[in-house]
């Protein structure tokens, strides 16, 4: 039967799209709100190398750990979105931009302009920066702000513990004196020319011994890595301090050209430990750390993740930080999002009301799909008019063929009718087809033929 | 898979808005209502969940047209009662609801039962599913809904309705010896009366007309029809253009109600009835004379829709040797389109069947839902008219039937 089954219809590709578009939309709510409350609440996770919450020789928990011992007014947290966070966290915490110190160790991939700005930033409020990279990738911060260059080059020296790749140096500077052991540093390039006597850059440079930088990367000496004639060494730490106007305290960084000196595998060789405690305590200042709060920011973004999954938590963290941090997207992103769940309220529909219709009135049509009769239907009334006469006449298909047109007409008995049926050129409009079709109807014989008189 | 809802939507807007307030604005009071917010979503989310049982049990799944058939739904709640069930169990749209509903919005407890009750009326004849049902979960708070759909079809059976044809019979003249009785208009030992005529010495007793004696004063006795039984032949037109009309006021429905009825007040005379139908195809059932032969016939009618455009010459090609000779054949056609018909019938004619043509006008069937009376169903009407006089000419009886007539009526007009 041709009816169709009432109740909600589910057409399949409409509806799987439909459900492709809300399965989707509502991952994204979902990983927007989990996401936040992870960044906002949940733990660090180790993600790769360099880690402050790994536990593995090639991380620098000892150090988190040392920083921890050094007081207890010392907490420690992390960023592991972006560094463009310093400003809402300096914003919004309670601790001073002065009692915070923002420590990178291991740079493994550059940051972008908005990072480096918001670290330079928190440098002249008067925050405290530790950044250590032997890859050179630190330079997007150090040379773009502090105009302090990583060379991406292997430091060698003569100084060295039982292997060339450990170099010893010794420090007797920033109140501390011992020496550190280096794992393949990497060096900086001298200041450049035009601060050469800036007081507020300090350079510790490497070992009076012969040391040279490896610029090609073939393991030899070659004629045009020699040392550098100004300094007595290649700079393998630079202190840099920026006075605060109408303020006692100052910015003040650290950048390092080793981040090996950290690694847990390295916290008991020589006195790196005891170096690395040091300079937080250096840069921070003993008497803020015994007099308030003071807190450590591990940035844990500048390493590469380890998994996809990590890859993908951080990305999420970023965009999110990105979106309470970056003036453009903080506007746009609220937009667009309003402007989805607008369309999407408006397509959605609630689920279809289920109800029974009762329907047999289906009309179908065959002669009277075109009421009205026309020009064409001249012949077919024609011969209607002649089997009617036919009929009525009571004669057989032959004898009616051989009757002539008088007797035709004397049959008929009407002038109009006799002409309609013998004059087959003549035209008809069709108001004259519908008036003769009338007449036809009510036509009955002059006399009785004999045939069958079936007429109305 | 859950149905969202416009409010499930909106609250889920509202989350996100006020969770990206909160990011944007860096305020822990924005995310905590987005987070109360997206707590609302999972919960009614996790909640809409359904399992349950339902059983349908229909009283009487084989009715006859306008009957009303009563259908009821067990609903075992087997899960933990939480949130709304909203069963509806789908029906052919050629049904009615008189009584009680096919949907019902449920609030079952856990291990809790509910029957639902509604009662349909068959209108059309035909077979049909009563299912498959929906079955639809919602939560708590109506935020969300699941959807499933359950295979549980129960097929039922609505035959033609059988007027009343008591009265219905076939003139024949050529005699068989099977049982049944039929009027054949010749003086015989039946039991109809037929006349009365003057006492002969070799008449019964029982037969003399007493009253009639005493009128005339001289023994009269009481004449009898002779009876007969007759295998009856029916061709049914079913051809595309016989549905014109709405899906009940049409020529096909006329013409199968009337096959339904002679037939039964045939079969009932222990005469056998045969048909044939034509249109998508040509469907032949040999005569046969019991209750058997009237299910078989009626399920052949009910399953007979119009489509095609089989001739009454093919089909009477194919059913030719099904025919008893010189047996009553009804022809049951709205004799549109069909331009071999006459030829047919001459060619039964000839074979001396007794023809009735039984035809229901297709153009009075569309004037009466347009409602017009327009000079194209004049043209159409006369064409029809001469067609119907002509083969009266032949000598077959012909029953113009209009959509007016009820199937009693004219089958009585086509008994003698």
């Amino acid at each position: 039967m041709g009816f169709n089954m009432a109740g909600p219809s589910n057409t399949g590709r409409k509806k799987a799209k439909s459900v492709i578009f809300r399965l989707l939309l509502v991952l994204l709510i979902f990983t927007a709100i989990f996401a936040t409350s992870i960044i906002l609440l949940g733990p660090a996770e180790k993600t790769s190398d360099l880690s402050a919450y790994g536990d593995s020789w090639d991380d620098i928990s000892d150090f988190r750990t040392g920083i921890l011992d050094t007081s207890e007014n010392i907490t420690v947290s992390n960023i592991i979105s972006s560094p463009t966070l310093l400003d809402t966290i300096l914003e919004t915490s309670d601790i001073p931009v002065q009692n915070t110190l923002y420590i990178a160790i291991g740079i493994e991939k550059e940051y972008t302009l908005a990072e480096a700005a918001a670290i330079y930033n928190f440098y002249l409020r008067g925050g405290k920066i530790i950044i250590a990279d032997d890859f050179g990738y630190a330079n997007s911060v150090t040379d773009r702000m502090f105009e302090i260059e990583f060379l991406p080059a292997r430091l060698w020296d003569n100084t060295y513990e039982k292997n060339p790749l450990f170099v010893k140096v010794p420090i007797n500077d920033m109140d501390f004196h011992g020496t550190i052991l280096l794992n393949e540093p990497a060096a900086m390039q001298p200041p450049p020319s035009t601060r050469p006597n800036d007081p507020r850059i300090k350079a510790l440079s490497s070992p009076l011994g012969s040391s040279w930088i490896d610029l090609n990367g073939n393991g030899k000496r070659d004629q045009n890595e020699f040392k550098s004639e100004k300094f007595r060494g290649y700079p393998l730490v630079y202190e840099l301090n920026q006075r605060i106007t109408g303020k006692e305290y100052q910015g003040r960084a650290l950048f390092i050209s080793d981040s090996s000196l950290f690694l847990n595998e390295m916290w008991g060789r020589e006195n790196n430990s005891d170096f690395c405690t040091h300079i937080v305590s250096y840069l921070l200042g003993d008497e803020t750390i015994s007099s308030g709060k003071t807190t450590v920011i591990f940035d844990e973004s500048r390493h590469v993740p380890a998994t996809a999954k990590s890859t993908f938590r951080q990305t999420v963290y970023t965009y999110l930080v990105l979106l309470v941090t970056d003036s453009n997207l903080r506007i746009l992103t609220p937009v667009v999002v309003v402007m989805i769940l607008l369309i999407w309220i408006i397509v959605v529909d609630n689920p279809p009301r289920l109800r029974h219709r009762f329907d047999i009135k289906h009309i179908a049509l065959y002669n009277l799909r075109t009421p009205n009769i026309n020009t064409r239907d001249a012949d077919r009334i024609r011969a209607l008019f002649l089997e009617k006469i036919r009929l009525a006449s009571g004669m057989n298909l032959d004898e009616f063929r051989e009757m002539s047109a008088p007797d035709l007409e004397q049959m008929v008995g009407d002038t109009s009718l006799t002409d309609f049926l013998l004059d087959w050129e003549k035209s008809y409009t069709v108001n004259q087809l519908e008036g003769l079709l009338v007449v036809i109807r009510d036509w009955k014989p002059n006399t009785f033929f004999g045939g069958d008189v079936y007429l109305d | 898979m859950s149905i969202w809802t416009k409010k499930s939507v909106t609250l889920i807007s509202m989350a996100l808005a006020t969770g990206l307030i909160g990011l944007v604005l860096f305020n822990i009071f924005f995310i905590v209502i987005s987070v109360f917010f997206s707590s609302i979503l999972f919960f009614s989310f996790a909640a809409v969940s359904e399992n349950i049982k339902i059983v349908r049990t229909i009283l009487n799944p084989k009715v006859f047209e306008d009957d009303v058939m009563s259908v009821r739904l067990t609903v075992i709640n087997r899960g933990s009662g939480f949130g709304l069930v909203e069963v509806y169990d789908k029906l052919p749209s050629a049904m009615k609801i008189v009584s009680g509903s096919n949907k019902a919005t449920l609030k079952l407890g856990k291990g809790d039962r509910a029957l639902i009750h509604y009662s349909v009326e068959c209108p059309l004849r035909g077979f049909f599913n009563i299912g498959p049902m929906l079955v639809r979960s919602r939560d708590m708070f109506c935020l969300f809904s699941e959807e499933r759909e359950r295979v549980d079809i129960t097929p039922i059976t609505v035959y033609p309705r059988i007027e009343d044809a008591r009265r219905f019979d076939v003139d024949t003249r050529y005699k068989k010896i099977n049982p049944g009785s039929v009027m054949i208009r010749a003086l015989g030992m039946g039991n109809d009366f037929h006349s009365i005529r003057n006492y002969v010495s070799t008449d019964p007793f029982n037969r003399i007309n007493w009253k009639a004696s005493a009128k005339k004063r001289t023994l009269m006795v009481n004449q009898y029809e002779l009876e007969d039984v007759y295998d009856l032949m029916i061709f049914l037109d079913a051809r595309y253009v016989t549905k014109i009309g709405t899906p009940i006021r049409n020529s096909l429905e006329y013409m199968i109600k009337a096959a339904a009825s002679i037939s039964s007040a045939a079969i009932k005379k222990t005469n056998r009835v045969g048909m044939v139908t034509y249109g998508k195809d040509v469907t032949i059932l040999p005569p046969g004379s019991s209750n058997t032969q009237m299910e078989t016939l009626l399920a052949t009618l009910t399953a007979t829709y119009a489509g095609g455009k089989r001739t009454f010459k093919e089909a009477l090609e194919r059913a030719t040797p099904f025919l008893t000779p010189k047996s009553p054949v009804i022809i049951m056609t709205p004799l549109q389109r069909d331009d071999t018909l006459e030829d047919a019938i001459q060619l039964l004619l000839s074979k001396k069947y007794h023809i009735t043509l039984l035809t229901p006008s297709i153009v009075d069937f569309e004037r009466l839902i347009t409602g017009i009376y327009s000079p194209k169903y004049l043209l159409v009407k006369m064409e029809r008219q001469n067609r119907l006089a002509k083969i009266r000419g032949m000598g077959v009886k012909v029953v113009d039937w209009p959509p007016e007539r009820t199937v009693s009526d004219i089958i009585s007009e086509v008994a003698y």
